[in-house]
């Protein structure tokens, strides 16, 4: 039983790998990077060591996932080590020149939109001008520890999407998203409108108060 | 080999495989050696109801055997895979295969490769692409 449902996965993998092999135009230049793989299948690749946080995955994958539904898709290479560049850990250190390489493997049916983040910074390929301009205004990540790399991506994939014209929105976590979770300073803003609310209430009503006595008098 | 449950210490090595037909990159799936139902995340394979000694939870090429099986050959990853691999033909791609194991040429039949631990195996038909000597695996594998 297993072992017929295995042959079936694996045929049905083999026959997407045919139909991938068959309708690749360019020569492949290369492989055995983890990151070109991966990102076949899913909008962002996360560094093997050590893993990032679950919130932030989510996060990240919530926000390529509404960039795609916005008509902006991104993919998303997060690079911590030498590790995660495979067969090519002599790139670590150069986010621009990996970016291209990896451009080569996966822009095969269509040009993607890449964002390679290093603790060095970014490198990224298929963006309009504004975007890449707006790139530059994102701080490098603050360490090297893959949490800060993911935080700098959600910064950088807001920032790369909303200069295109296809701001991210309603979700928590990206600032600027017009989501209830979005931004530090947004708790602190609530706290400060219901107060002035509560204050501007307290005082109609005081009025209001006063103006029976007053008149019942 | 046999479909086992994975135990919670089961020990581990692997190695790297690529593969190229017509000098395009054929992907290694996620997958292999592991029987439905297959859990996923994303692009990756985390578990199924059982696990072949040799198997691939990513799409990556890297390839994860039990240290506690016999010493293993690339054909019965193939096996378990359900794929034919010869001198002749690789995974429906027929034509002259070549194998290179850490960036030199394997004379042997591709099947007879032995996989040793971290071990980088290359094969190729109908095109060449100069095989990459070695992948820096993740720690713990």
């Amino acid at each position: 039983m297993h072992a017929r449902s295995l042959i079936r996965a694996a045929l049905i993998a083999v026959a997407a790998a045919a139909i991938f092999v068959a309708t690749v135009a360019p020569v492949a230049l290369g492989d055995g990077d983890p990151a070109s793989d991966v990102l076949l299948g899913q909008n962002v690749f996360y560094p093997y060591q050590p893993p990032v946080t679950a919130s932030l995955q989510k996060t990240l994958d919530a926000e390529t996932g509404a960039a795609q539904k916005a008509g902006f898709p991104i993919k998303v290479a997060l690079i911590a080590s030498p590790v995660d560049l495979g067969v090519i850990p002599d790139l670590f250190g150069q986010p621009q020149k990996y970016a291209n390489f990896l451009d080569q493997e996966i822009s095969f049916q269509t040009k993607q939109r890449l964002l390679v983040v290093m603790s060095t910074g970014y490198g990224v390929v298929g963006f309009p001008a504004a975007s890449q301009n707006a790139l530059g205004s994102v701080a490098s990540p603050a360490g090297k520890h893959s949490d800060e790399l993911a935080k700098a991506a959600i910064t950088a994939v807001a920032k790369l999407a909303g200069a295109a014209g296809h701001p991210i929105q309603g979700v928590p976590g990206v600032t600027g998203s017009g989501s209830a979770g979005g931004g530090a300073a947004t708790p602190i803003v609530a706290v400060l409108v219901i107060g002035a609310l509560a204050t501007a209430a307290a005082l109609v009503a005081l009025t209001v108060r006063r103006r029976r006595q007053a008149s019942s008098a | 080999m046999r479909c086992a449950r994975p135990g919670p210490h089961l020990a581990t090595i692997s190695v790297h495989l690529e593969l190229f037909a017509r000098r395009l990159v054929l992907p290694v799936p996620a997958g292999i050696g592991i029987a439905p139902p297959q859990q996923r995340r994303g692009a990756y394979v985390i578990g199924g109801a059982c696990v072949y000694p040799v198997r691939t939870y990513e799409p990556t090429g890297v390839v994860v055997l039990d240290t506690r099986a016999r010493m293993l050959k690339l054909s019965d990853l193939f096996a378990v895979w359900g794929q034919p691999l010869t001198r002749r033909s690789l995974a429906g791609f027929s034509g002259p295969v070549s194998a290179f194991v850490g960036g030199d040429r394997w004379t042997g039949g591709p099947g007879s490769i032995p996989l040793r631990r971290h071990a980088e195996i290359v094969l190729e038909v109908a095109g060449f692409v100069a095989p990459h000597p070695s992948y820096r695996f993740p720690p713990g594998l």
